[in-house]
């Protein structure tokens, strides 16, 4: 059976997919707060991102330094295929329930 | 950064993802402290670093598991908190080249206060992913002739290395 998403697992890799390889950590959390309209903790964002790794729902490469991170290099997060792909099914999961929710009551 | 963040990092997180973990968390006490000042800043660094510990162990696609005191390093952030210590800001670390050479060629390293943040070998760039450094002790992949060349950093600048052998020619 394959990986499935964990429902904060979905919404970092939407965030991690919707800045197209140039997410990191920082960036990844800011996307997640800003959408959610609640803080996040960063650890859950790192915990997050390390299952998401191991699914290989995403891969990871290490980029530049800067000084406004003393030094320190970021380390990018970008949403595989079948990453993509699980977001495309669980899209169709819950559209499937959402379609019985809004149907009309039997009488 | 405070050498308390420094040393709590050190004790919990894996050396393999310490350094952007830690970059992470300088970048997000500089982007708060400029939005809403050092005290909340403050607080909710050290809030994160609690939560970046506890969460550890579980941490090990980008790392190698190890075993660590997860619970104790997150109180440690929790009373470094409390005692409202804070990691001074990011101050503009000093950047300083070093220029060496020994009987393989000449190579340049760039510097953000103890950190490397570029080289170049033979005056050819070198690629951030072959630029490895765990504290004060760097390698760069197969700069030795497709070797690891180990070099340490001094805390008060500059480096040591054992001398590469001049390449072999036919």
């Amino acid at each position: 059976m394959p990986d499935r998403l964990g429902g904060f697992e979905e919404l970092v890799l939407l965030a991690a997919a919707g800045l197209k390889g140039e997410g990191y950590g920082v960036t990844i959390q800011e996307q997640l707060e800003a959408r959610m309209g609640q803080a996040v903790s960063v650890g859950a964002v790192y915990a997050a991102l390390d299952r998401l790794q191991r699914k290989g729902f995403v891969r990871s490469r290490v980029g530049g330094a800067t000084k406004e991170r003393g030094g320190r290099r970021r380390r990018f997060f970008e949403a595989t295929a079948p990453g993509l792909r699980a977001l495309r099914d669980m899209r169709t999961i819950r559209a499937r329930f959402w379609q019985a929710v809004e149907a009309p009551a039997a009488p | 950064m405070s050498a308390a963040l420094d040393r709590v990092l050190r004790w919990a997180v894996d050396p393999a993802c310490r350094e952007e973990i830690a970059g992470d968390l300088v970048e997000l006490y500089a982007r708060r402290r400029r939005r809403g000042g050092a005290a909340a800043a403050r607080r909710n660094l050290w809030r994160d670093v609690a939560s970046v510990c506890l969460r550890q162990s579980r941490l090990a696609a980008w790392a190698r598991r190890r075993p660590i005191p997860a619970a104790a390093a997150a109180l440690a952030a929790i009373t470094l908190a409390a005692l409202g210590l804070a990691p001074r800001a990011p101050a503009a670390p000093l950047h300083y080249t070093v220029n060496a050479a020994d009987p393989a060629g000449v190579f340049t390293l760039e510097f953000e206060g103890t950190r490397i943040v570029g080289a170049t070998m033979e005056g050819e760039p070198v690629e951030l992913e072959r630029l490895r450094q765990d504290a004060l002790h760097l390698v760069i992949v197969g700069g030795d002739e497709g070797r690891d060349f180990e070099i340490a950093v001094k805390p008060e600048g500059g480096i040591t290395w054992q001398p590469r052998s001049a390449p072999e020619h036919d």
